[in-house]
């Protein structure tokens, strides 16, 4: 079977297959850069929920990057809180654009990643699955209890839209305050999900993807052929850190405040639970599993009381009858298919 | 000079003593082997020499350098590389895809150069694919090229684990119970690979249950029991060894192969 | 200090009861339990409706809320995680479908019982004065209760065939599959018996703590920490993690402000599994 698809992947049929998968990522970009915000100008709300996805997304990604090594990681709402609170303390205390506080709220959490990692990157499976949990809970009370600094249980309000960023007198990006702050953020959302996908993908389909995956089958194995282990999981995990960071930062802008309880255990598992849905053998994932239950959440919102109710149920029937996601179900799936994974 | 030198490697684990006060060296080109029971402490000496395990006490000298307390990734890097014992190999993969990570030591190009895809890196990809195909004809393992690791019939497991082994391009190799559970055509078939690649330079050593193929193929013998050296010496000194007889082989003289 | 020594034995006696469930199951069936919260919470509810709203007394609560919970146990077995385990061989997937259950009970606690934390008056009024140690007659008796059915928990364990067998089971479940033992039967034994010990200290503790329905994840994590400080799948490692953990809350909260408390409970948790991490009873492992 397999042979069969190194056939079509190598063979004659390689590059139609390619022509299509532009169209087709043609299309969606389309649709969602241009008809998406275009046809929903006027409709604050889907475009809100639209973004809200996007960003979802884009953290997730970070947690299958993880799952890639064979790491359970349920710890990536703590990255999102420190990126969160980065981006709240440097630009309300410090002054600083938020243009610089995105990136660098990205990279602390990274190096936050790296430390943290370092340690726990040891424990595998049910061990790391509790202690990123843990992890979460205690990134979490940090900041509840970090005083003025942290401005414990309510955080930190009042923090300014992003600036204007100009090169020599060129505006490149307008002042959020002065245009559709909607349609501003709705953009930067689709741009950091569309760069977001693109460096996974990249990874995934790179040697280093390779690498990943043969510390997720053996890191016994791996470390025999020289591979030195330690390092590329921790680099893997600095990664996903880095992707919490920069959406929790995304998020403490667009709310324009931040407290301890926005990114927690709940969350956590829920960028899990997106990455499952897709299906932890695709790129994309993540992303369809966090636009559809995303979506899906706040369809359910009429029905109030139940939401909770009808969206555990819908979790327990997909772990129960779709372990492999939805893009495992019948989708053009060399599209999908990070080019390595089974069947 | 000895290429591996083992001086009075020990190791514990609490009261008990897995390694107690081993010495050997391995010359160049040889094809050395360590038996004993079940117990004896042939996988945690292996261990210890590829520092998959650190030692109480005693050094591991490779090639003049001291590598008892380095990483387990460096020591490959050093050259030392070992196969292990179950069916140890990356299941979710292809044989050659499994081959080609393997090649992670001669890669030039470093992570960011993987990522963008950098001329040196795809130089390294296009070698580690031809590298790939060749030790994979040299271990005949070319019919399952393209097959999932997991669904490998059970005879080219321990190919595979050795294929991903020589990617390391290894100076020592390290097999861990080769013949075990193999029908005799099969031993044939992996005692002629053994000798295939010593015969390309590569110094082996064995841990080995079945006698008789130890025998055949190895240079000399090291025979271990409770952890302790019981005899080292050829194949025949080891045959006729009154206290190798008498520690391990006296029971089943034909289990020997004698 | 004496005063919070004795806090600290009463409360790991409780959170032992707490952490037991959950390790049993884990050990069974290799399922980390995230529903394990919302399972202490629907027995403190139990209990509190059979008291506060029917007037029954207390030993029907108790009862009640160990019936229910076992049979939660034995359904959730049977429905969900014995297929979960059959198509998946990830243990991401019984994880998350535990999370899903945990979802699950929250929501239906919260149609039942509202979104109102509950408490209820001690079973037993009054303080015993013991060497100048002030004890509540309530936890005295919750005490004693919860000790002994940590003792008759461990004597099953110990001395009894099915007791024997789930050991066995947490040790190999290949081997003693291959000696004849029903598995399924002593999986669903085995999330039975955690469920309902469970509803046992969410009975036994509503009496003492409030009950409401958002209060489950705080018990996960809770039973987490102590399963793993002491070492996961381990029945008395659970006991230590629950005592250690019950010493460190009393003093830290003695001290300190509760979250400054938890923080340092949790990072010291983490750094202590980076140098042990198969906690302080568990098995070494790979």
């Amino acid at each position: 079977m397999s042979s069969v698809a190194k056939g079509t992947r190598r063979g004659v049929g390689a590059p139609n297959r390619a022509v299509s998968i532009r169209i087709v990522l043609g299309v969606f970009l389309i649709v969602y850069l241009i008809v998406l915000p275009s046809y929903f100008a006027e409709s604050r709300y889907i475009l809100r929920v639209i973004t809200t996805a996007s960003v979802l997304s884009f953290i997730s990604l970070g947690v299958w990057l993880t799952f890639t090594i064979g790491r359970i990681n349920i710890g990536q709402g703590a990255f999102a809180l420190i990126g969160g609170y980065a981006t709240a303390i440097l630009s309300t205390k410090f002054g600083v654009s938020f243009w610089v506080c995105l990136p660098l709220s990205g990279l602390i959490a990274g190096l936050t990643g790296i430390i943290f990692g370092l340690g726990i990157l040891r424990l595998k499976g049910v061990y790391f699955a509790m202690i990123t949990l843990s992890l979460t809970e205690a990134v979490r009370l940090g900041f509840l209890s970090g005083g003025d600094f942290t401005g414990g249980a309510p955080g930190i309000s009042n923090i300014p839209l992003p600036d204007e960023l100009g090169l020599f007198g060129i505006t490149l990006i307008p002042d959020f305050g002065k245009v559709d702050t909607h349609i501003a953020f709705y953009y930067l959302a689709a741009v950091l999900l569309i760069l977001g996908l693109a460096v996974i993908w990249r990874i995934s389909s790179s040697r280093l993807g390779w690498i990943f995956k043969s510390l997720q089958q053996d890191e016994e194995l791996s470390r025999s052929v020289g591979i030195n282990v330690a390092r590329y999981r921790v680099m893997a995990y600095a990664i996903c850190c880095f992707y919490g960071g920069i959406g929790g930062a995304f998020f403490t802008v667009s709310q324009q405040s931040i407290y301890p309880s926005v990114f927690g255990v709940l969350d956590s598992l829920f960028f899990i639970l997106y990455c499952f849905l897709g299906g932890l053998a695709f790129v994309a994932g993540p992303i369809v599993g966090a636009f559809l239950l995303f979506i899906l959440f706040e369809l359910l919102h009429e029905f109030q009381q139940y939401q909770q109710l009808i969206y555990s149920l819908l979790m327990i029937s997909i772990m129960l009858w779709l372990p492999n996601g939805l893009l495992s179900l019948r989708l053009p799936a060399a599209f999908w298919r990070s080019r390595n994974i089974r069947d | 000079m000895a290429l591996l030198t083992v001086e009075n490697l020990e190791k514990r684990f609490g009261g008990l003593i897995a390694v107690n006060d081993v010495s050997f060296e391995v010359e160049s080109g040889e094809i050395f082997t360590i038996i004993g029971p079940n117990g004896a402490g042939k996988s945690t000496l292996f261990k210890l020499i590829t520092s998959f395990t650190r030692p109480t006490s005693g050094r591991v000298i490779f090639e003049g350098e001291n590598i008892t307390r380095l990483p387990a990734h460096v020591v490959a890097r050093k050259g030392v590389v070992r196969t292990f014992q179950e069916t140890t190999i990356f299941k979710e993969m292809t044989v050659v895809e499994n081959v080609i990570v393997a090649h992670h030591l001669r890669s030039r190009a470093s992570s960011l150069g993987f990522f963008f895809n950098s001329p040196l890196a795809r130089r390294d990809e296009q070698e580690f694919r031809e590298s790939a195909d060749s030790i994979i004809e040299i271990l005949g393992l070319e019919t399952v090229r393209n097959e999932q690791a997991r669904n490998l019939p059970h005879g080219y497991l321990r190919e595979l684990g050795i294929a991903i082994a020589m990617a390391a391009e290894p100076k020592a190799l390290l097999l861990d119970e080769p013949f075990s559970g193999m029908n005799p055509e099969e031993t044939d078939r992996v005692v002629d690979m053994v000798r295939g690649i010593r015969d390309r330079g590569i110094t082996i050593l064995l841990v080995e249950h079945d006698m008789r193929a130890v025998m055949r193929i190895s240079d000399r013998i090291l025979v271990l029991n409770f952890g302790s050296m019981v005899a080292l010496g050829t194949p025949s000194e080891i045959q006729t060894d009154k206290a190798v007889i008498e520690a391990y082989l006296g029971r089943e003289d034909d289990e020997l192969g004698i | 200090m004496e005063q919070v020594i004795v806090n600290s034995l009463i409360l790991g006696m409780n959170y032992a009861l707490i952490a037991l469930g959950l390790t049993l199951i884990f050990a069974i069936m290799n399922v980390l339990n995230f529903a394990h919260g919302q399972m202490y919470v629907l027995g403190g509810f139990i209990t509190y409706y059979a008291l506060q709203v029917l007037h029954l007394p207390f030993v029907v609560g108790l009862v009640a809320s160990v019936v229910v919970l076992v049979l939660v146990g034995l359904l959730s077995e049977r429905l969900l995680f014995r297929r979960a385990i059959r198509v998946s061989t990830r243990e991401e997937s019984t994880m998350l479908l535990a999370a899903g259950l945990a979802l699950l009970l929250e929501s239906l606690i919260l149609l039942f019982f509202g979104e109102k934390q509950r408490g209820m008056p001690p079973i037993i009024s009054g303080v015993y004065q013991v060497f100048g140690v002030y004890i509540p007659a309530g936890r005295a008796f919750v005490f004693a209760i919860a000790l002994a059915s940590l003792i008759g928990f461990v004597t099953f364990m110990q001395f009894t065939r099915p007791g024997r067998a789930l050991r066995a089971i947490a040790q190999d479940k290949e081997v003693t599959a291959l000696q004849g033992v029903n598995i399924n039967r002593y999986g669903a034994l085995g999330f039975g018996l955690g469920a309902g010990l469970t509803g046992l200290a969410g009975s036994l503790l509503a009496t003492i703590f409030a009950v409401n329905s958002g209060l489950g994840t705080a018990v996960s994590i809770k039973a987490f920490i102590m399963v793993m400080l002491g070492g996961a799948g381990v029945v008395s490692g659970a006991i230590a993690g629950a005592f250690v953990l019950g010493f460190l809350e009393s003093f830290g909260y003695a001290y300190m402000p509760g979250s400054v408390t938890y923080m340092l409970i949790f990072a010291g948790m983490i750094i202590f599994l980076v140098f042990r991490p198969q906690g302080i009873m568990g098995k070494p492992w790979g």
